[in-house]
């Protein structure tokens, strides 16, 4: 009995140990990366960026900015911005030039 | 790359994000665009999800949306908004005269009534809080007036990128009829047959630009330093600015419609970039093992392998197993509540969910099995390997391949079968090692006194192929001197004839005078043979029980291939096994009576000598009849599962027979009244037999005399139980009742000690 459970385990752990080093590449915790950046208060009142939170958590990007102070309660106060990726870490592909960004993204949020 | 608004990133991806905490009049959402370098511009608009706070906004960008990317740069532009709606329209008549100086200073408006009035303290910061809003004229120009709680402040240090603006926006519908000009269509209604439209900004500087309505948009009536130069704007305590009648074709003395607000009525921005320069860079890392990850391992490793061993280790790890499932239960719970810790506590994050499902469906399947008890490893494994294929399932929705998943599932589902059966069976080998180190040394005189506790070898054992062999040569193979010498009784084929039974086969041997039964082991797993019949041995030799034959232990007593095993030397019983005998005397009652009450005292006195068989059964009776005394003797022979005393508080080392032995005993039952239900068992058999000889023909099979495991497990469904219970002698009936009433017992319940039931 026990030989034949050793020699189960011992395929088994084959199996394991082989696939486990082929698809190792490609295994990722739920978190794996997690970051802060803060950001310096530069204005008075709740229009402060303070810090992102960012981090690849099983399967997503996850991000979350906070704000210095808290958002007013009244209304037509609002959050607002743009967050810009570049996936491929390089400059000259992708949008390369800064502006016109109140009339692009943002405009289609005021309508 | 520079800081501020110059500076590029090469974009690939831009998210659009907008939160309200009290509700807007604009949409709230987060949305993702893609950069098409062909077209120049973003296209798409996906919705993402988003959760906001008082204090901040979360997204969530499933990564198969952006391409899934190793490492991505960031930056984040943030627009703060604050709108104070105005939203009014008055009609105002040119005939004023004022004298106004557009110098951002109210006192030359003191003696004028405001136009629109606004409550104070609505907007925050003050300086974007509209209070009041005047007009007048003289011949030239029409001027307004704009009130605000705070000074707009444009010179805070540190500020990044334009820190504040706020924009004004005023509509003059010039011929006062709403059906020419903005139709209502234009931005919900705003500005509504307007022919004109006056948008100040307030920036680093300051400028105002007039549009006209060229009957479908808004087109600049002037060039921007034309009406730099023309509609002056000052601001200090209030803001100013006077436009030229005929810059938008009013005449002196005409009524027009002024509507103040709408959209952009009067709203205030601050920009703020994160980082104020260069980019954000994020990394995916491979598997970087963060504590829940490190400590989940572990537990795993622990709670599983540890489930693993105590199945393996049977009936008597129950205890165990119900420890181990709780600290599962916790394992799980603990893990799965770790990186929902990580969230923040009010994120609406749609993992907060899956984890919450998958640990309800651990606890759920954990639960189920532990009722079940029976099985208890494989639907663990099944349990484990569904929740976390629902995990990468779910991760294959965003972003992993689909083939990874059903890998990752297959594996998982072996690693755990492999954790259970492995770990399981490497501590039952560290428990029995540990068992072993504590018996040899002999560390404690505790030990010592103890009964001897059966040790558990893992010895190849020759095959009964290998010992008839070994047989056909005693001379070579045997170590005994008396045995050497001896004759094997052979078969028809000239071959040493086997008697072979679960753990041992037996040979006959004729040497000299004396006849042998030569016992030969060839169970894999077999107690300590040689303490325990030194054991026996001892206790027989001191007790001199007639039904027991003489025997001898001999360590080395057979060689084959280069390794020595022991051999059992007995004195060959005389007579024949029970079941040979009660056919060859079937029609005898009398005989067969004898034999029943000669086998009853038999155990009787093993009892009283504190001596049990424990495998009392047809073919370890052996009954021959004295014909000068006409009497009867019984032998019982196979001492593999003897209780002696020194064995108390230890386990049994077999069940027995299991057609003759109370369903319910364990190894746990092992104590001198061991036989008293297969004694019942053997007892009421060959009574009923002689009362009734057709139960052979009917019932008996090699297996058994006339009762089967069958009878014992459901007595009322037994047609030979039934019918012995309705049997027309009393002795029989009564025998039966204590049966079947046995069975509801302790299988060494009293009740069916043989001295009690011998006088029924």
């Amino acid at each position: 009995m026990l030989r034949r459970i050793v020699s189960v385990s011992a395929i088994i752990l084959a199996f394991m140990s082989v696939s486990t080093l082929l698809l190792a590449p490609y295994f990722r915790a739920a978190v794996e990366a997690s970051s802060t950046f803060y950001d310096t208060r530069e204005y008075a009142g709740w229009m402060n960026l303070k810090k992102l939170d960012a981090s690849f958590l099983a399967g997503n990007l996850w991000l979350k900015l906070e704000y210095y102070e808290e958002q007013p309660n009244m209304p037509d106060h609002r959050f607002k911005g743009e967050i810009l990726l570049d996936i491929d870490r390089n400059f000259t592909t992708g949008r390369s030039w800064w502006g016109g960004v109140e009339t692009e993204g943002l405009a289609q949020t005021m309508t | 790359m520079g800081g501020g608004r110059d500076r590029g990133i090469g974009a690939d991806y831009d998210i659009v994000f907008a939160y309200s905490v009290a509700g807007s009049k604009y949409p709230t959402g987060a949305w993702l665009q893609f950069w098409n370098s062909s077209t120049n511009s973003y296209q798409g608009w996906e919705s993402l999800d988003l959760a906001g706070f008082t204090d901040g906004v979360e997204i969530n960008i499933p990564l198969n949306f952006i391409q899934n990317p190793e490492a991505v740069d960031i930056i984040v532009y943030s627009q703060c908004e604050t709108f104070d709606r105005i939203d009014q329209a008055f009609s105002y008549s040119n005939n004023q005269n004022s004298i106004i100086v557009v110098d951002g200073a109210p006192s030359d408006w003191d003696s004028m009534t405001p136009a629109i009035v606004d409550p104070a303290g609505d907007v925050d910061p003050p300086d974007f809080d509209f209070t009041r809003f005047y007009t007048t004229n003289d011949q030239y120009r029409i001027f307004h007036r704009f009130d605000v709680s705070g000074i707009l402040n444009l010179s805070i240090p540190g500020s990044v990128d334009n820190p504040r603006r706020a924009f004004y926006y005023i509509y003059y519908d010039i011929d006062n009829n709403a059906s020419t000009g903005c139709p209502s269509t234009w931005s919900g209604g705003e500005g509504e047959g307007a022919e004109y439209r006056l948008w100040i900004g307030l920036y680093d500087s300051y400028y105002s630009m007039l549009g006209k309505w060229d009957g479908n948009n808004w087109i600049q009536a002037f060039d921007w330093a034309e009406a730099m130069k023309e509609i002056p704007v000052k601001f200090d305590a209030v803001v100013e600015v006077a436009v030229p009648l005929s810059a938008i074709n009013a005449t002196l003395g005409n009524t027009i419609r002024i509507f103040v607000g709408g959209i952009h009525g009067f709203s205030a921005i601050v920009d703020d970039f994160l980082p104020d320069e260069g980019v954000i860079t994020l990394e995916r890392a491979m598997i970087p093992w963060p504590l829940g990850t490190v400590l989940w391992m572990l537990g795993a490793v622990l709670a599983v392998g540890g489930m693993g061993f105590a199945t393996l280790a049977g009936e008597s790890a129950r205890t165990l197993r119900r420890i181990l499932m709780t600290a599962i239960i916790f394992e799980l719970s603990f893990t799965i509540y770790y990186p929902i810790a990580q969230l923040p506590a009010n994120a609406r994050d749609p993992l907060r969910d899956f984890f919450y499902l998958e640990f309800a469906t651990v606890l759920l399947v954990t639960f189920l099995f532990s009722a079940l008890e029976k099985g208890l490893g494989w639907p663990f494994i099944f349990g484990n390997s569904l929740t976390w294929g629902l995990v990468f399932g779910y991760n294959f929705f965003f972003g992993y391949p689909y083939w990874l998943m059903v890998l990752y599932l297959i594996g998982e589902g072996l690693l755990f079968g492999f954790l259970y059966v492995f770990l399981g069976a490497v501590g039952q080998s560290f428990i029995g090692w540990i068992r072993n180190r504590k018996t040899s040394a002999g560390l404690s005189a505790a030990v010592l006194t103890r009964p001897t506790q059966p040790r558990i070898h893992v010895i190849q054992w020759p095959t009964i192929q290998d010992y008839v062999a070994a047989f056909q040569n005693v001379h070579i193979h045997l170590t005994d001197p008396e045995l050497k010498r001896g004759n094997v009784e052979a078969d028809k084929i000239g071959l040493p004839r086997s008697i072979s039974g679960n753990f041992a086969c037996v040979f006959k041997i004729r040497s000299g005078n004396g006849v042998y039964a030569v016992r030969c082991f060839y169970n894999s797993k077999i107690i300590d043979l040689q303490t325990r019949y030194k054991s026996i041995s001892n206790c027989i030799g001191k007790v001199r029980l007639p039904c027991f034959v003489n025997f001898e232990y001999i360590q080395d007593g057979i060689s084959i291939g280069n390794r020595k095993y022991p051999i059992l030397k007995m004195e060959w019983a005389k007579g024949e096994i029970l079941n040979k005998f009660i056919s060859k005397n079937l029609g005898n009652k009398n005989l067969l009576e004898m034999v029943a009450e000669k086998f009853v005292e038999s155990v009787i006195e093993m009892q009283k000598c504190g001596v049990a068989h424990g495998d009392l059964q047809h073919g370890n009776i052996k009954v021959s009849v004295d014909q000068q005394t006409n009497s009867v003797n019984v032998y019982f022979v196979d001492y593999d599962g003897l209780f002696v005393r020194d064995f108390q508080g230890s386990k049994s080392p077999e069940l027995g027979h299991s057609n003759y032995q109370h369903p319910r005993r364990t190894e746990n039952h092992y104590d001198e009244r061991l036989d008293n239900f297969s004694t019942l068992v053997v007892y009421l058999s060959i009574l009923a037999i002689a009362e009734d000889p057709a139960l052979w023909k009917r019932y008996h099979d090699e297996e058994y005399i006339i009762f089967t495991r069958i009878d014992f497990e459901n007595p009322r469904r037994s047609n030979l139980v039934q019918k012995l219970l309705r049997s027309s002698s009393s002795r029989i009936k009564r025998l039966t009742e204590l049966l079947v009433e046995a069975l509801n017992c302790d299988p060494l319940s009293d009740k069916t000690r043989p001295d009690y039931f011998m006088r029924l």
